[in-house]
């Protein structure tokens, strides 16, 4: 008996076939969803701490914007990708031109659209200079030389494409100095401060232009000093001699190499009874407490409030701690936001054009944004630029910009003490 | 003045054993040795590696650290120092050299921060209101029995026979069996565990730092010069003069002047008394 096959078992064998055909088309012949790249270039000493922090805190705010999809310029998808130049500028004898050829591979090599870093304030402005010929904004992370922001100002359209995210530059830093001494007046009663710098350019312009300027108008009486210790300087014996000589309260360091070392351990064997407050670099560092034994403990030292456990940086630094078992330094925090001002300044302006990335940057910048309202981890202090395209300086309110604060080494750990809005404990005198 | 007294001390025996080594190589060797600073340093650094990053105990360190430094010594003599012997202008070249390479290596292996260790001895006394803490005191006691040491090898040593009679006389000492390759091997040895000690000794104040190789070098030739070339004794002598120097011009004077008083005594010395307080080498003196 012949049997032939139904019409309804046509009907659906068809049926499944255009079904299987529609779903083909669907998953297998539609073309992926276009992905493309924002290139940021990191530019920095990538083998010390400075360019570490570099490092780390763009991979870490690149993680967290490509995790959660990427930015969308004109409906097409794009990743953030990262591509690192070391400039090793943290050597003092490297020369300003391996800052000028690391900008010059990410400009020609990888064709990045921004490019973040920088340390050493003569291999920024080298630097700087290199980014401006390839119009490439640049957003410094770590210099503070006023030169380099205030060619935005001088020439506008050639250096439009810089902006700087930390630190305040050296004007600031110098009246933040003043700023402690005057709290310390009030609160403390001090009045007799020897001064003690390092001797460098930048140390002498503080010292005369601002701590003998300002002071004694703060009523402080300079007993001694300013003494400028030669950067290679391994004796210190006769100035602390002559600190403990002059009856100072206060020592209003200023150092910034590694003489700071010495000075502290200086401080401490020789028993003096002085306390140093103001600026030692070294200081700031998590392994300062164990590379002086202990002995830096009191000494206090202007630091990034955005490198410590506190209300300022408490969630970066956790989140950093964390990832990567060590406390950040300023650089690490600064290029977390860098990168989230840029691929927000890009979203903004919806384009890879240098000129609209700038312009977006400054619409950002000049209105302000609250770090942590930018970056889930950021500062919790205002992002806002200058004409300069400078950050603004807060003074001692998180409001109103950027803050450095004072921390203080208190029995193995780094206590800032000062402003108030940043402070996790008070200063501690001998 | 007691801080003087008491600072000027201590930097006057670190000083001296700096130079002694130094001189030591020039009077037995006849090598002005500018790979001095570089074992000064690598002695610093090695025992930042031994005992701060290996964790090893601070004696055992001490210990690895000082044959670290003597051991690189010797390699250095004898894959270059000795096929260039008797050429002094080669010789001062490729220490030279040496110590560059050093000091880059310890930057690339180390990094260019210095590098904290702390003291071998906690605390301090107090000297009519001066604090003189432990490790300053240790310097002193170290130098001591290191020079004491050091005399008794010189003096009542078959080696120190040898190396004497060679600073006397190379010939003569070459004829009666002194086997003039190997003291100048044992000579150089003893000259960098010297710097070794000096760099050991320093560092919990100083810290490990690369500088460290040149501040040794400096003032190493300054106190040789001022003592005279291959005379232990007026290196001792010229290590005290230089420490105090320095110390009473950075108090009554400069900082920065402090760090040339090593220079200025190199060149006064070289016009006025080229063969320096105590040294042999009159013909130089004669010549000029």
């Amino acid at each position: 008996m012949k049997r032939g096959v139904s019409r309804l078992t046509i009907i659906a064998v068809i049926l499944v076939v255009i079904l299987a055909g529609i779903a083909a088309y669907i998953f297998l012949l539609t073309p992926p969803e276009e992905v493309k790249e924002i290139r940021i270039g990191i530019a920095g000493p990538l083998e010390y701490i400075h360019g570490i922090g570099h490092r780390r805190g763009a991979e870490m705010a690149v993680e967290e914007i490509n995790n959660a999809g990427g930015i969308i310029i004109n409906g097409t998808r794009y990743m953030l990708k990262l591509f690192f130049e070391d400039t090793r500028e943290a050597d003092p004898t490297i020369p300003v031109e391996e800052g000028v050829a690391a900008i010059s591979r990410l400009a020609t090599v990888y064709k990045v659209h921004v490019i973040i870093g920088g340390f050493r304030s003569d291999v920024v402005i080298a630097m700087q200079e290199e980014a401006m010929k390839y119009k490439i904004p640049f957003i410094v992370a770590g210099a503070s030389a006023n030169t380099i922001t205030e060619r935005v100002l001088e020439n506008y359209d050639k250096y439009k494409y810089t902006f700087r995210i930390t630190p305040t530059n050296s004007t600031t830093l110098a009246l933040t100095y003043i700023e402690i001494y005057k709290y310390l007046r009030q609160e403390y009663g001090f009045t007799k401060v020897y001064i003690i710098a390092e001797d460098a350019l930048w140390t002498r312009l503080m010292v005369d232009r601002v701590l003998l300027a300002y002071l004694p108008k703060l009523g402080y009486e300079i007993v001694g000093g300013p003494t400028f210790v030669p950067l290679d300087a391994r004796d210190l014996s006769a100035e602390m001699t002559d600190i403990i000589n002059s009856g100072a309260e206060v020592i209003a360091t200023i150092f910034s190499g590694d003489v700071g070392i010495i000075f502290t351990k200086y401080w401490a064997d020789m028993g003096v009874k002085a306390v140093p407050i103001g600026i030692n670099v070294y200081s700031q560092l998590e392994t300062y407490w164990e590379t002086t034994e202990g002995k830096t403990n009191l000494e206090a030292t202007l630091t990034d409030v955005g490198t410590l456990e506190g209300p300022i940086g408490g969630t970066f630094y956790q989140a950093y701690v964390e990832k990567y078992g060590e406390s950040p330094v300023y650089t690490a925090p600064a290029t977390y936001q860098a990168v989230y001002l840029v691929a927000k300044a890009i979203e903004k302006a919806q384009s890879l054009d240098p000129d609209k990335i700038v312009k977006a940057l400054e619409e950002i910048g000049y209105k302000g944004i609250m770090g942590n309202e930018l970056a889930p981890l950021g500062n919790r202090f205002l992002i806002k630029f200058t004409k300069s395209h400078d950050i603004m300086w807060g003074v001692t309110d998180p409001n109103k910009g950027m803050i450095m604060g004072l921390q203080q080494w208190q029995d193995g750990k780094r206590v800032i003490v000062w402003p108030p809005a940043a402070a996790t404990g008070e200063l501690k005198l001998p | 003045m007691l801080p003087i007294l008491i600072y000027g001390t201590t930097l006057g025996f670190t000083l001296a054993l700096i130079a002694i080594g130094l001189s030591l190589v020039f009077g037995v060797a006849r090598i002005i040795n500018f790979a001095h600073g570089a074992f000064f340093a690598i002695a610093s650094y090695t025992l930042y590696l031994f005992f701060i990053t290996l964790n090893i105990p601070l004696p055992v360190s001490m210990i690895l650290a000082l044959v670290s430094t003597a051991a690189i010594s010797v390699i250095m003599y004898i894959i270059s120092l000795s096929r260039v012997r008797g050429m002094e202008l080669n010789e001062m070249i490729i220490t030279l050299a040496f110590t560059i390479i050093v000091i880059e290596l310890l930057r690339i292996y180390f990094g260019p921060s210095p590098l904290g260790v702390p003291s071998f001895m906690k605390g301090g006394i107090t000297i009519a209101g001066y604090v003189v803490d432990m490790q300053r005191i240790f310097i002193v006691v170290i130098s001591l029995a290191t020079l004491a040491a050091l005399a008794f090898l010189v003096k009542k040593t078959r080696i120190g026979i040898g190396m004497r009679a060679l600073a006397q006389d190379e010939d003569a000492a070459m004829l009666i069996g002194v086997n003039r390759e190997k003291m100048c091997i044992i000579s150089l040895a003893i000259s960098a565990i010297l710097a070794g000690i000096a760099g050991i000794s320093v560092t919990p104040i100083m810290t490990a730092s690369l500088e460290g190789a040149w501040y040794a070098l400096l003032n190493g030739i300054a106190i040789v010069i001022l003592g005279g070339l291959g005379s232990l004794v007026g290196s001792l002598i010229a290590a005290f003069i230089i420490g105090y120097a320095e110390i009473i011009i950075a108090t009554y004077v400069s900082s920065h002047l402090k760090s040339i008083v090593a220079l200025i005594f190199i060149i006064v010395i070289l016009i006025l008394r080229p063969s320096g307080i105590m040294g042999r080498h009159h013909e130089i003196e004669e010549r000029v």
